[in-house]
């Protein structure tokens, strides 16, 4: 490689960030997103004003969007972490043009699953009620609930996401404070910059830092969607007491956050001309993950069938027989169909290396991972065990709110990002084409 | 005042290094886009404090847990152990990779940010800056320019 590529990328990639004006394209991606983030906001308001009850949320299906959204945006959350830790610790070389994206998709999808938390306990101001402070009543939380184990894995996870995140960004802001053309610019990078210089014991310090941050990260991830599968292993109702539920939420975390990453990636790529660092390859490698998650979660699928028909519990038998025919059953199949089935055409390279189709899968594959948990939740909710406790769950307006406005939410702060920051780790990429290596 | 010469790329960078520490030469800063491992001196201590941070926070969590489940508030649960550590572990997992992260953070930005024996940062590019005094030996490793740094 020569010197003129590798200052290529720091051009290119600083030049998007410090350039002044926006594209008429982002604008049309923001101001739809402020839009429904607006939305979020009078749903909230009017969710902490009258209560749960606005939600379809009722007996005996208690938990329905907010956790289904919970579940779903920390599961598109994890994609990005097991690119940026996991690929990190394994010195794959791809991973570097792909990184600093997946890893701010995990930041706001992560920063949007735990607003649900939250908001569903109905009393949102006791939400300090989780942390074991020294109470007057001299009570302690339950530490023996998964939910309480829930959130401190969704504590640490923000947390550490953030952090891990703007860890890498130290060098590149860096970068661009030293690029800055204006004071405002240079004022602002240069205090998020921290004092880094590249210098050499800066360098050793952040290696290390960065190291087992990453090496932090990665057993994090799958303890925190572990945990998630814990909330329902540990519950009493039909479809739920499973053992397999924790390696079953972590497959289907991983599916969906590939599919999110790549949904993120084609467009950008096009829109932001990175087609030189984000090339075919990482399209193929993306495609093969995908693929090779979906096989896991058709595995756990066939699992659940097999567990509760190996198992004699009639409670069971007729919770899953309510899934196939039942009153949702049209979410049943599609989660199988878009989860398991459509992706299996990424087994053909013409399919992997084809932006649009590319596109198709993701996009069903994040529409699944959905239904997939609407129907853990919903579905297994509205057949306990008991007969006389059954009845149907309908989401109202303000659910349909609070969903498409927290989408609004990942994307309003994911375009900021887009504008304002690196979208790709200038350093690593300068690291990697110093060795001599391909993006 | 101090001189820095800049550099074509990592290699030219480290046979200098090498080179004016033969000749008796450290160089105040060595200045790079990217981290270098060969040129790197010495062991960060972040590793071990994030180790420590880690394996404390995770004890302190379980302490905790186990103090309020069975001394300071305990509830008989049909009987079961009031110390039922086993399901205090994962909360004390998380807790113990939160304080590691936050550590390892916290003290990469308190090591970073020592005082550098140079005033002014020479830019972007792969520098090594010395004394003024060893110009002649700074020029005899060739580098491709050499920059006089406000003092």
């Amino acid at each position: 490689m020569t010197a003129q590529t590798v200052e290529g990328v720091a051009d290119k990639v600083a030049g998007l960030a410090l350039k002044p004006g926006v594209e008429a394209w982002w604008w049309w991606a923001f101001i739809p997103s402020m839009g429904l983030t607006a939305l979020l906001a009078v749903a909230v308001s009017w969710l902490f004003a009258k209560g749960i009850g606005v939600w379809g949320n009722n007996h005996p299906v208690m938990w329905a969007f907010d956790i289904i959204n919970y579940v779903w945006w920390i599961g598109i959350a994890s994609g990005g972490t097991f690119i940026s830790a996991f690929f990190f610790l394994m010195r794959v070389s791809w991973r570097t043009a792909l990184n600093r994206i997946a890893e701010s998709m995990t930041l706001f999808a992560a920063a949007c699953a735990a607003l649900y938390p939250i908001l569903h306990l109905g009393r949102a101001w006791f939400a300090y009620w989780l942390v074991p402070y020294p109470d007057t009543m001299g009570l302690w939380p339950q530490f023996r609930s998964p939910l309480l184990w829930d959130f401190y894995a969704i504590l640490t996870y923000v947390i550490s996401s953030v952090l891990f995140w703007y860890l890498g960004l130290i060098p590149d802001f860096a970068t661009l404070r030293d690029r800055a053309e204006t004071p405002g610019k240079r004022l602002v990078y240069g205090l998020l910059a921290v004092g880094f210089h590249g210098r050499g014991e800066q360098w050793r310090h952040y290696r290390a830092t960065y190291g087992v941050l990453a090496a932090l990260m990665a057993p994090l991830v799958i303890s925190v969607h572990s945990i998630v599968g814990l909330d329902f292993a540990g519950g009493e109702v039909p479809g739920w007491h499973s053992t397999q539920f924790p390696p079953f939420f972590v497959f289907g975390a991983v599916l969906s956050g590939f599919a999110s990453v790549l949904l993120l990636v084609i467009p950008l790529r096009r829109l932001l001309g990175l087609g030189a660092y984000v090339t075919e390859r990482h399209f193929e490698v993306l495609g093969r993950l995908m693929l090779t998650a979906s096989i896991c979660v058709g595995y756990a699928y066939v699992m659940d069938v097999f567990s509760t028909f190996y198992g004699g519990d009639p409670a069971e038998h007729r919770q899953f027989l309510d899934r196939l025919t039942g009153l949702y059953w049209p979410v049943y199949w599609a989660t199988l169909l878009f989860n398991v089935f459509i992706p299996q055409a990424l087994w053909w390279r013409r399919v992997r290396t084809d932006p649009a189709a590319l596109m198709a899968i993701s996009f069903l594959v994040v529409v699944g991972m959905w239904f997939e948990r609407f129907n853990i939740i919903v579905t297994s909710l509205h057949r306990t065990a008991m007969p006389s406790a059954w009845g149907d769950f309908h989401p109202t307006f303000w659910d349909y709110a609070t969903l498409f406005g927290t989408v609004g939410l990942f994307f309003s702060g994911f375009l900021l990002f887009v504008r304002f920051l690196p979208v790709i780790s200038i350093f690593e990429m300068r690291e990697l084409q110093a060795s001599g290596e391909t993006p | 005042m101090s001189l820095a010469g800049r550099f074509v790329n990592e290699q030219a960078l480290a046979a200098a290094a090498a080179r004016l520490r033969e000749a008796g030469i450290e160089p105040l800063e060595i200045i790079t886009p990217h981290p270098v491992e060969q040129l790197e001196r010495g062991i960060s201590p972040v590793p071990v404090i994030v180790l420590l941070a880690g394996i404390g926070a995770f004890v302190a969590s379980l302490g905790l847990q186990i103090y309020a489940a069975s001394r300071s508030y305990p509830i008989d649960i049909g009987g079961r152990p009031y110390n039922s550590w086993l399901a205090f572990i994962p909360t004390a997992f998380e807790n113990g990779i939160l304080l590691a992260v936050v550590a390892g953070f916290l003290s990469f930005l308190v090591l970073s940010w020592r005082r550098s024996p140079i005033t002014e940062a020479p830019g972007e590019g792969y520098w090594l800056a010395v004394a003024p005094e060893a110009r002649a030996e700074l020029e005899a490793t060739r580098p491709s320019s050499i920059a006089e740094l406000a003092p």
